[in-house]
C-alpha cells in the first residue's frame, strides 16, 4: 500500500502522535494528581490513604493532623488499629476484610479521643479504589462533634417541653399551630396531630378573639414577651384559666417567624382565690353580724344599768326617805331602841346606794374605750395625793415617792388605778405610827412595773386569788369599810391596757400591789 | 301679775313616794300653795300647752318652775324637755330635772336640750329634803325670772 519511506514516515508520523499523546495524558494526568492533591491539602475532612494489601497508612493530610494532633510521620506506616484513636473501635483487619468484600465501609458515629484526651464523634467513610496500577483504600474523617452536640441539646430541649405540665405550642404569624407537647395535650385535650396544622381560634372563647390579635400585633411590633390571663377553651367544650406568656421566634437574621406560646393552667389557683375572696366576705359579713350583736348587747348592758342607777335607787330613797320621817315626826313617841333600829335601815339603804354607784362604774368600764396617750406619771401621781389630803388628815403618813417614768395608757383610768391602790394603802395603814406609803417603779423584762407598798393590815397571801373580785372583801367592814369593789375597778382597767396585777402580803407587816400596763413608752 | 290661784310650780314624778318626800320638803319650805302635779309625761304636757284636762288654761300663765323627772310612763322627761324649750311660748320656764339617774349621757342630752340645772335624787332623806327646799327657794325667791 506504500513505500518504506512512506511506511517509514507514517511510522514517524504515528509515533510522533502517540509521544504526544502520551505527553498529553501525562499533562493531564499530572494536573488531574495536582488538583487532587489541592483537595487533599486543603479539605476540611481527615483523608487517610492506605495500603489495600497491608492497611498501612501511605498519606494522612493536614485537617486529620490538625484533628488527632498526631504529626503526618507519626501515622504514616502504621495502621489504622494502631493509632490509639482508633484501636478501640476499628479492628484493622475486619475493616480490611469488609473493604475487600464490599469495597466500601462507613462508621456513622465513632467515638475518639485525639492525643490529648480530647473526646471528638467523627463519621468515617473507607472506599478502595484504582489508582493507577493499585488498588488504595481512602478513608474519610469527618469532625462531627459539634453537630452531635447539637442534636443533644435539641433532643434534650425536646425533653424539656415535652415532659412540662405547661402547655408550649408554637405557631407561625398566622396563628396556625406548628408544634404541640403533651401539656397542651393534656390541658386542651386535643392531640398534636389534631392541632399541628390548624388554627389556634379553635382554643379561644368567642369573646375573646380579639385578643389573641392584639397579642399578636403586639410581637409584630417588637414587644419580646406577652404575659396574659385570660380564659380558653378545651375540646370538651370547658373553660379554663390559664396564665399564657407569648414570645417571637425569630429566624438566624433576626426575622420574627412566628411565636411560642406557654399556657398554664391557673383554674385551681383561680379556683382558690375565689374560695378566699368568697371567705373574706363571708368574713367580713360576720364581723358585721357579730359587730352588730356586740353593739345589740352593749345597748341592752347600757339600758339594764340604767335601769339599775334609777330603778334600783329610787325604793332605797323611799326605804331611807320614810325611815328619816319616822324619826322626824315620831321620834320622840319612840323609845331609844326603836331610833336606833330606823337609824340603821337608813344607813343600810345608804350603804346599798353606794354599792350600786360602785357597781355602775365598775360595769361602765367595760363599755368605756381605752383612750392611750403619753401620761406624765409623776404629775399624775402629785394630782392623785393632792385629791386624797382629806383622807389623810389628821394622820401621820410618810409618803415616798420612787422614781415614776412616764407611761402610755388611758390617763382618765390610770388615775383610777391610782387613787383606788393610795387610798386603800392609805385607809389599811390606819392606826400604823408611823404609817409608810412607798409608791415607785421597777424596770423588769422589758416593761415597767408600778408599785404602791403599805406598812398596814395586810392579808393573809392564801385568799389572795379573791383579792380583785367584785364585792370580794378581806376585811369586816367595821374595821375597815368599804364596798370591795376598788381593787375590781384597778384589775379591770389593768387588763383593758392589757397589762397585770397582782399583790403580795403579810398579815399586819403591809402588802404591795404591781401593775403594769402593757404598753411601755419608748 | 300672778294671781292668788296660779300655779309656781310643776311637780312631774310618777313615784308615789318621790311624790310625798318631795311635796313634805316643800310643805316644811313654806312653799307647797300652789303646786301642780303631773304623774306622767303626758299630762305634763297637756298642762303645759293648755291641752285636755287643761284646755282652759291660759297658757302665758307659766309656772315659776317644773321640776321634772326623766323617767316617766307615756312620754319621758327627755321629750317633755324638749317640747318645751323648743317652744318660744315656753322656752323661758326654768325647768329643773330631778331624777335617780347619774348617767353622763342624761346629763349631757339635757343640758344640750337647754335644762336650767341637772340634780340627782340624793339617797339620803336629809340631803333629799334639804335639796327639795334650796331649789324651791332658789327659783322662786332668788331667781329674777323676765317679765312677761
Amino acid at each position: 500500500m506504500s513505500s518504506d519511506n512512506s511506511n517509514g514516515n507514517v511510522a514517524d508520523n504515528e509515533t510522533r502522535k502517540e509521544q504526544a499523546m502520551t505527553w498529553t495524558m501525562e499533562q493531564a494526568l499530572r494536573a488531574s494528581e495536582l488538583s487532587y492533591r489541592r483537595l487533599f491539602e486543603a479539605a476540611r475532612d481527615g483523608i487517610l490513604i492506605l495500603d489495600v494489601d497491608t492497611g498501612r497508612i501511605t498519606d494522612v493530610n493536614p485537617f486529620l493532623v490538625e484533628l488527632l494532633g498526631f504529626s503526618h510521620d507519626e501515622m504514616v506506616g502504621k495502621t489504622v488499629g494502631d493509632l490509639s484513636p482508633f484501636k478501640d473501635v476499628v479492628s484493622n483487619q475486619t475493616m480490611l476484610e469488609r473493604l475487600q468484600k464490599d469495597g466500601y465501609v462507613r462508621y456513622e458515629n465513632l467515638p475518639l479521643e485525639t492525643k490529648d484526651g480530647r473526646k471528638k464523634a467523627v463519621e468515617f467513610v473507607s472506599n478502595v479504589y484504582q489508582a493507577g496500577d493499585k488498588k488504595v483504600i481512602q478513608c474519610n474523617v469527618r469532625d462531627i462533634t459539634e453537630r452531635k452536640r447539637a442534636e443533644l441539646a435539641l433532643i434534650r430541649l425536646a425533653a424539656i417541653v415535652e415532659s412540662s405540665d405547661d402547655a408550649i405550642m408554637g405557631k407561625d404569624l398566622n396563628g396556625i399551630i406548628t408544634n404541640w407537647n403533651k401539656g397542651a395535650e393534656k390541658i386542651f385535650g386535643y392531640t398534636a396531630v389534631e392541632m399541628t396544622g390548624t388554627s389556634i381560634m379553635r382554643l379561644i372563647p368567642a369573646d375573646r378573639k380579639d385578643e389573641e390579635n392584639h397579642g399578636m400585633e403586639n410581637i409584630k411590633r417588637g414587644k419580646s414577651v406577652e404575659h396574659f390571663e385570660t380564659l380558653r377553651q378545651t375540646k370538651d367544650g370547658r373553660l379554663i384559666n390559664v396564665a399564657i406568656t407569648i414570645s417571637a421566634i425569630k429566624d438566624a437574621l433576626g426575622e420574627i417567624i412566628g411565636v411560642s406560646k406557654v399556657a398554664h393552667d391557673i383554674t385551681d389557683r383561680k379556683a382558690a382565690e375565689e374560695k378566699i375572696h368568697q371567705l373574706n366576705t363571708d368574713l367580713e359579713q360576720r364581723v358585721v353580724e357579730r359587730t352588730a350583736q356586740l353593739e345589740a348587747a352593749n345597748k341592752e348592758l347600757e339600758a339594764f344599768s340604767y335601769s339599775i342607777s334609777h330603778d334600783l335607787r329610787a325604793p332605797l330613797r323611799a326605804v331611807n326617805g320614810f325611815a328619816g320621817i319616822v324619826l322626824e315626826d315620831f321620834g320622840p313617841q319612840l323609845p331609844e331602841e326603836g331610833r336606833g333600829y330606823l337609824e340603821r335601815i337608813r344607813a343600810g339603804a345608804l350603804r346599798m346606794g353606794v354599792l350600786i354607784d360602785d357597781l355602775l362604774a365598775f360595769s361602765r368600764l367595760s363599755r368605756q374605750s381605752v383612750n392611750r396617750q403619753n401620761v406624765n406619771t409623776v404629775k399624775l401621781v402629785q394630782n392623785v395625793l393632792d385629791e386624797l389630803k382629806p383622807q389623810r388628815d389628821g394622820r401621820q403618813i410618810e409618803i415616798k415617792t420612787g422614781e415614776l417614768p412616764a407611761c402610755h395608757g388611758d390617763s382618765a383610768l390610770l388615775k383610777q388605778i391610782w387613787v383606788n391602790l393610795i387610798s386603800n394603802a392609805v385607809k389599811y395603814t390606819r392606826g400604823r405610827e408611823p404609817a409608810i406609803v412607798e409608791i415607785g417603779c421597777t424596770h423588769e423584762d422589758g416593761e415597767d412595773v408600778f408599785s404602791v407598798r403599805d406598812n398596814g393590815a395586810g392579808f393573809d397571801m392564801k385568799y389572795a386569788n379573791k383579792l380583785f373580785g367584785v364585792f370580794q372583801r378581806l376585811h369586816r367592814d367595821d374595821q375597815f369599810e368599804g364596798t370591795g369593789v376598788g381593787l375590781a375597778i384597778v384589775q379591770r382597767i389593768v387588763h383593758r391596757h392589757g397589762g397585770r396585777v397582782w399583790a403580795e402580803a403579810k398579815v399586819n407587816e403591809g402588802a404591795t400591789f404591781y401593775f403594769t400596763i402593757g404598753e411601755t413608752k419608748s | 301679775m300672778n294671781t292668788p290661784n296660779q300655779t309656781e310650780i310643776l311637780l312631774v314624778e310618777d313615784s308615789q313616794d318621790d311624790l310625798d318626800m318631795t311635796l313634805r320638803a316643800l310643805r316644811r319650805a313654806n312653799m307647797a300653795n300652789h303646786i301642780q302635779i303631773a304623774r306622767d309625761g303626758a299630762e305634763a304636757l297637756e298642762f303645759i300647752f293648755c291641752e285636755g284636762a287643761f284646755a282652759t288654761r291660759k297658757i302665758e300663765n307659766i309656772p315659776k318652775l317644773i321640776m321634772l323627772d326623766l323617767k316617766l310612763p307615756k312620754i319621758d322627761g327627755m321629750e317633755v324637755l324638749k317640747r318645751i324649750k323648743g317652744d318660744p311660748r315656753t322656752k323661758m320656764i326654768p325647768v329643773v330635772v330631778l331624777t335617780s339617774s347619774k348617767e353622763q349621757n342624761d346629763v349631757i342630752e339635757s343640758y344640750g336640750l337647754g335644762v336650767n340645772s341637772y340634780i340627782v335624787k340624793p339617797v339620803d332623806f336629809e340631803s333629799f329634803a334639804a335639796t327639795v327646799k334650796n331649789l324651791g327657794m332658789y327659783w322662786l325667791l332668788l331667781n329674777q325670772p323676765p317679765q312677761t
